[in-house]
């Protein structure tokens, strides 16, 4: 680096040589203003226009009187005295003809600044306060938009605290529910109508009712045939091999399904009405008691079980008899599946669970697991099956383009929470669980 | 537990090209190329936009491609609203603080690529992510993609952008930032608050074997007058009008000066007709020129106040020409400072004093640009950056060969 060279010194001599060029007069006031203006107008974009106007219209109305008198001066030592006398006698000889001759140019620059000293500054002044009150109208707007965004978030919030309301309501009532159905199995157990296996009988009582009410209660509110064949089509791999048996078959349509994919089924239900709708379509189908069959056939004689929509039909002891009937008659490689009504969707509760009267319990996905592991079963598996349509669940609010950071954020808050409500409310219908023998 | 291959350090800019103008642009190109040579794996990731300047859709076709050596992955742009972020864009730049919703527009409406950020997502694991420069949707939204992989070369300058919550955001959250300046970082500590663990000045890296020939400029364009040289982007927030006022001036109240304004560059600056023959604009000059014009100039003057690194001054000083810069930009001011190499002025006044200093002395002209040419000699190669990229990607952990 240069020694003789330092940039501070240097600044700092630069600065001091501005400092005293300005003390000394070096720049007239005049220039020191009109320099600090034209900075302002170059940062200022916007503000050149008007500050212009002024200079131009103070430039005027300095210059105006075209005959006004002017300075006599001269710059010479000597001969200044002289010159100056000189042209002021000069000055009062020609006075009269250029007066004469400026009298109506200065009438013509008065007019003429009148009218712009009236018209040009009211103008701009007008168009200022135009846009001042422009911009005060568009605050007024943005405060209006402001005020109507707020109104709709409170609106909002007010209706989440509702849904909550309802949403704690329903949670109160299921679990009266919950507790009554506790206390009628416990009164039914005291009967002694489900005793331990093996001797329960456990049938839909539907009292007095005709033979076929059952089925017409199925056709009802069990769902088409077709729609039950479309559902179960998809179990019907997991029974590669025969025979399987159907317990509580129904209309028949998983066997349907089986004679269709060239598998051995054969079905048992206690409903009379259903048992001869099976026969009639050549399905082989006993009216029999699941627990009375399963115990009368040889021990690891079957492929597979096949159980849908029957066990929330058992006391819970029932149930796990059922199971460990099922994997003594099973072969090794063998398959047991129970589809149930899935306990963790409560729409499940206000619809397809307490439609029928002949459910009794509900059980849930994992205890059918631990009942099916507890039996002895491998790889179980719980598949969660037929969801609710996505149109029967709680819309997802979309954010619009005009809200701001907190509206969106309330908005996600409030569309997780719908989320998660429909986790709860519209989860899948049914499950199956899925066993299968070492 | 695996042994993984070496990472990858990806440039991610919104638009690549050989001959795109703009500091940032260059930065990464040179950058990137620096790395490369000394067995860095390099990879540019960029939209298919073209420039800055034309409109933000798929110009070039998506996919990998290799230019200048460098392999350049293109994905495609985000539809956005340009009307809106022009508009918001005017509004920021005019001095107004947007409202959060405004600003979430402004960002949501600049150059986006979400092939890119799907990109970004999937692939962090073989890379890292240096994005460049901090202004662009694809910083803002690409950072937050993969903070903990992202480096962010800011270029940051003290300017409305700067001040928005987006930037706060990925100043804070990128895995490390790198800066061209100590004023540059000392800004970003300003608005994000310090990170010493996080920060590091980098500098920035200059082609230091550059050289001028004023005779070939003063021929070619027939400039035999002494003259004051600007170069670069010609734009109000440049602060390129000012140096036409100030000129304009000068000449006023010098009206016998020999010196003349000359302007090379892209886009333009409204000059008063009556300074017709003085400033003379020359446009967009081949490299050779500009270095050639430096040569001849008594200085470049750099009035801007938005630099975070201005590498015309170092390529003057490489040249043999002093710089003028304005007092308030840190960055530039830092440069003369700290090299000796040039001088600044706050006001008119002491741009004409700096100006007449300048004119007046040839000798103290050279002494400043040599003191310049040290500095940059010391600082700004590319070997002494590409080793402070690496010394920042070697704290972070990153596998390179």
């Amino acid at each position: 680096m240069s020694e003789s060279v330092e940039v501070a010194r240097i600044m700092e001599e630069v600065r001091e040589r501005v400092r005293q060029k300005r003390e000394s007069g070096f720049y007239s006031e005049e220039e020191v203003r009109r320099i600090t203006q034209m900075e302002l107008e170059v940062t200022e974009r916007a503000a050149g226009f008007h500050s212009e106007i002024e200079e131009h219209l103070a430039a005027l109305n300095d210059a105006w009187d075209t005959a006004a008198e002017p300075v006599i001066s001269s710059h010479r030592k000597l001969l200044g005295p002289l010159l100056i006398n000189a042209k002021r006698a000069l000055r009062r000889l020609t006075k009269p003809y250029i007066t004469l001759l400026l009298a109506r140019q200065v009438e013509f620059n008065s007019r003429l600044l009148r009218l712009l000293n009236t018209f040009v500054l009211p103008v701009r002044d007008e168009l200022r306060d135009g846009i001042a009150s422009l911009k005060r109208k568009t605050e007024e707007l943005s405060l209006a938009v402001h005020e109507r965004f707020s109104a709709a978030h409170a609106d909002a919030l007010r209706r989440n605290r509702e849904l909550s309301q309802r949403i704690e309501t329903l949670a109160g009532e299921l679990s009266g529910l919950r507790a009554a159905v506790d206390r009628l199995r416990v009164a039914g157990a005291g009967s002694g109508a489900t005793a331990l296996p093996p001797g329960p009988v456990v049938s839909p009582d539907l009292g007095s009712l005709p033979a076929d009410a059952y089925l017409r209660f199925e056709d009802r509110h069990r769902g088409s045939r077709e729609e039950i064949r479309q559902r179960q089509r998809t179990y019907l791999d997991l029974f590669p091999t025969g025979p399987v048996l159907d317990v509580g078959c129904g209309r028949g349509e998983f066997l349907e399904l089986c004679r269709e994919a060239k598998i051995e089924a054969r079905g048992i239900d206690t409903d009379a009405g259903m048992v001869a709708s099976c026969r009639q379509a050549g399905l082989e189908v006993e009216r029999a008691d699941a627990f009375a069959y399963l115990m009368e056939l040889p021990a690891v004689s079957l492929g597979g079980v096949f159980c849908a929509q029957v066990i929330e039909h058992l006391p819970p002891e029932a149930f796990v008899a059922l199971v460990r009937l099922a994997f003594a008659k099973l072969r090794p490689g063998g398959v047991l599946l129970c589809e149930t009504p899935n306990p963790a969707c409560l729409t499940v509760f206000s619809g397809a669970f307490y439609v029928d009267l002949t459910h009794i319990k509900p059980i849930h996905p994992e205890a059918a697991r631990f009942v099916l592991e507890a039996a002895g079963f491998g790889d179980v598996e719980v598949r969660y099956v037929n969801p609710y349509p996505m149109e029967m669940k709680l819309q997802p609010l979309e954010p619009l383009w005009y809200m701001r950071r907190y509206e969106e954020a309330f908005l996600t808050v409030l569309n997780d929470n719908f989320a998660r409500l429909n986790d709860i409310l519209w989860a899948a219908q049914d499950y199956a669980v899925i066993g299968r023998k070492a | 537990m695996t042994t993984r291959g070496p990472e990858t350090l990806a440039f991610v800019i919104p638009w690549f090209g050989p001959r795109i103008p703009g500091g940032a642009e260059a930065d990464c190109r040179d950058a990137a190329r620096a790395l490369a040579a000394r067995g860095v794996p390099v990879e540019i990731l960029t939209t298919c936009a073209r420039d800055h300047a034309s409109e933000w859709s798929d110009h070039h076709p998506e996919g990998l491609t290799e230019e200048i050596g460098l392999p350049v992955r293109r994905f495609k742009v985000r539809p956005g609203d340009r009307g809106c972020y022009a508009g918001l864009n005017e509004r920021l730049l005019g001095g107004e603080q947007l409202a959060s919703w405004d600003e979430r527009d402004f960002v949501a409406n600049s150059i986006h690529s979400d092939d890119l950020y799907t990109y970004l997502a999937a692939e962090r694991e073989r890379y890292w992510y240096a994005f460049i420069p901090y202004c662009f949707g694809t910083t803002w939204e690409g950072v937050l993609t993969a903070p903990d992989r992202a480096l962010l070369i800011a270029c940051l300058h003290d300017e409305p952008y700067a001040r928005l919550a987006a930037t706060e955001r990925i100043l804070r959250r990128a895995r490390a930032v790198c800066f061209h300046a100590p004023a540059e970082r000392a800004l970003s500590e300003a608005l994000a608050g310090p990170a010493p663990d996080r920060f590091f000045v980098v500098g920035g890296g200059v082609d230091t074997g550059i050289a001028g020939n004023p005779d070939r400029f003063r021929a070619k364009y027939g400039v035999h007058e002494p003259f004051l040289l600007y170069a670069g982007r010609k734009a109000p927030e440049k602060n390129t009008p000012l140096l036409v006022e100030y000129y304009a001036r000068y000449r006023v109240t010098h009206p016998t000066t020999p010196l003349k304004l000359v302007l090379i560059g892209s886009e333009s600056v409204r000059v008063p007709e009556r300074l017709g023959r003085d400033v003379l604009d020359l446009g967009f000059v081949p490299i050779e020129d500009k270095y050639d014009a430096y040569a001849a100039a008594v200085a470049l003057c750099q009035p801007s106040l938005l630099e975070s690194f201005s590498i015309v001054m170092m390529e003057a000083w490489l040249c043999g020409t002093p710089s003028i810069v304005h007092a308030a930009c840190a960055v530039t001011r830092e440069h003369c400072l700290a090299s000796n190499g040039g001088l600044f002025f706050a006001d008119y006044f002491e741009f004409v004093e700096v100006v007449e200093l300048l004119l007046a002395d040839a000798a103290f002209r050279r002494a400043l640009a040599g003191n310049g040419r040290a500095y940059v000699l010391a600082n700004y190669t590319w070997d002494r950056v590409a080793a402070n990229y690496l010394d920042v990607l070697g704290r972070l952990g990153a596998r390179l060969p």
